[in-house]
């Protein structure tokens, strides 16, 4: 087993002329929940795409668990995407099929009687699921394979308070022992309480990286304000600080 | 893996064409009956507009079928399940095109049987299947053959036109908007394109080409069963071209949105 999860060497992506990812740098270990934090087209889904083998760097490598991104790497990533995935014919337990099929880590009975607390029997289609449910389902389903890394792509944007804390209670309490959990949001401030690590992405670049309790012990702020102190912009007609 | 992504592309396909199907037969059926009603009138017209028109729907169905689980269940929102699973692009894409294959065939062999349900009674077709049977010792080696050609041409054919449906969808991936007209662009060209080469190889003006490359010595049936020979072998040719286009790209160009 390879001691970093994941290896980043100048890795490039570009989209014709716009860069999204430039000359990317980064290793993240095991065992840890990692913060991708940064504003909007700071480059955090490519970056977790690139991860999931969704998309092609355009130079430099990046290995996860001392792999290029292939069948194996996908067999120990587990990833929750920003929108629902599922063929809008299946039903819940057809998806519980699917996730027992092709993933050899998937804890079936666990996932089950997750669904059966969230009120989601097997014989429900997926097409007559409220927002809310299907995404439920897509998170229960994510959590209950015990991946190496767990790559959730703004899991709470969107989301009710309520709903928030019982995805996050969900992450905490399933994420496998060893593994890693990667989230990228820009709602810091919810999400902070579990962070061990957080990485700042803007414009495409790492412009810090740091272990939570090292920017709370030197810089003497919390991480959300750490992030509006990085990714400040100054509006048309002045400043006028709403805090 | 494979076997695993067909079974949901089977179930998933199924799902849609088990009702026409059913329904199909069961129009022949009735169609058995009201075709020969001396005063049947309009009732037997009714009957067999609806036969049509559900054999019509087959066809349109399975095109469009073919197309759309192609394009939502790799190109859109479920191709980030699908290119997330541990398996590799071209897996996919052969299962796509293996399941559209089989329906296909299927749509074929149910419409065939059902103007055999109209047309036959049990009796006729009991002889006819015997008929068939006491013949076949008689058949031929080039009759024999030319069937069997003729079988593979029509599987070659469909496999060429699904491949080449998957290659458009996959070069209107590459662009960024309009990714559906770049896709049609995309067919019409590479249309006209096979086309030209087709009978490029095939008559060249006055000259027939290819065939010219034959042993001249060759019995017609045989001459025809070469011809058939090649007729296939271009037909395997465009299937590769485009299937391997479709899964470099896929694999090498993806980028879902």
């Amino acid at each position: 087993m390879e001691q970093n999860l994941i290896v980043c060497r100048s890795l490039t992506k570009q989209y014709g002329r716009s860069v999204a990812l430039d000359q990317v740098e980064l290793t993240v270990g095991r065992g840890k929940i990692v913060g991708l934090l940064g504003p909007n087209g700071s480059g955090k889904t490519t970056l977790i795409k690139l991860l999931c083998g969704l998309l092609q760097p355009t130079s430099g490598e990046l290995l996860v668990d001392g792999q290029k991104p292939g069948p194996y790497t996908k067999s120990v990533v587990s990833y929750l995407p920003d929108r629902m995935y599922f063929a809008d014919w299946m039903k819940a337990g057809d998806m519980l099929g699917l996730f027992a099929d092709f993933y050899r880590d998937f804890d079936r009975k666990k996932a089950e009687e997750m669904c059966r607390s969230l009120g989601i029997h097997p014989s429900m289609r997926i097409k007559a699921m409220s927002k809310g449910t299907k995404e439920k389902l897509q998170l229960t389903l994510v959590m209950s394979r015990a991946a190496q890394l767990y790559l959730l792509d703004e899991p709470i944007a969107g989301v009710d308070p309520a709903a928030r804390d019982f995805i996050l209670n969900t992450i905490l309490t399933n994420y496998s022992e060893n593994g890693t959990v990667l989230i990228s949001t820009h709602l810091i401030s919810d999400i902070e309480r579990v962070l061990d690590e957080a990485i700042f992405l803007q414009t495409g670049r790492v412009v810090r990286h740091s272990a939570v309790d090292d920017i709370r012990e030197q810089e003497g702020k919390s991480v959300d304000a750490l992030f509006r102190e990085i990714f400040r912009a100054i509006p048309y007609g002045g400043e006028n600080d709403a805090r | 893996m494979l076997g695993k992504l067909m079974k949901y592309d089977c179930r998933s396909m199924f799902r849609s064409f088990a009702p026409l199907w059913l329904a199909l037969l069961a129009l022949s059926v009735v169609n058995h009956f009201t075709v020969d009603l001396p005063n049947g009138g309009i009732g037997a017209a009714l009957a067999m507009l609806a036969y049509v028109g559900v054999v019509i729907a087959v066809i349109v169905v399975t095109i469009v079928l073919v197309v759309l689980r192609f394009y939502h269940g790799l190109l859109r929102d479920e191709g980030y399940l699908m290119f997330t699973l541990p398996v590799r692009p071209w897996q996919l894409v052969m299962a796509k095109l293996l399941t559209a294959l089989v329906v296909t065939v299927l749509s074929i062999a149910v419409s065939v049987l059902s103007l055999f349900i109209i047309v036959g009674d049990l009796h006729g077709l009991q002889n006819f299947i015997k008929a068939v049977f006491r013949a076949i010792p008689q058949i031929s080696g080039t009759l024999y053959l030319q069937m069997f050609l003729l079988v593979v041409l029509v599987i070659a054919a469909i496999l060429a036109s699904i491949t080449h449906i998957y290659a458009s969808l996959a070069i209107g991936h590459l662009f960024h908007t309009h990714r559906i007209g770049w896709a049609v662009g995309a067919y019409i060209v590479t249309d006209i394109l096979f086309t030209f080469l087709l009978t490029l190889t095939m008559d060249a003006g006055d000259e027939t080409f290819l065939p010219a490359l034959l042993p001249p010595h060759l019995s017609p049936a045989a001459s025809a069963n070469a011809i058939l020979g090649l007729m296939i072998a271009w037909c395997v040719v465009m299937t590769a071209l485009c299937y391997v286009a479709t899964e470099r790209i896929l694999a090498r160009r993806l980028n879902l949105q």
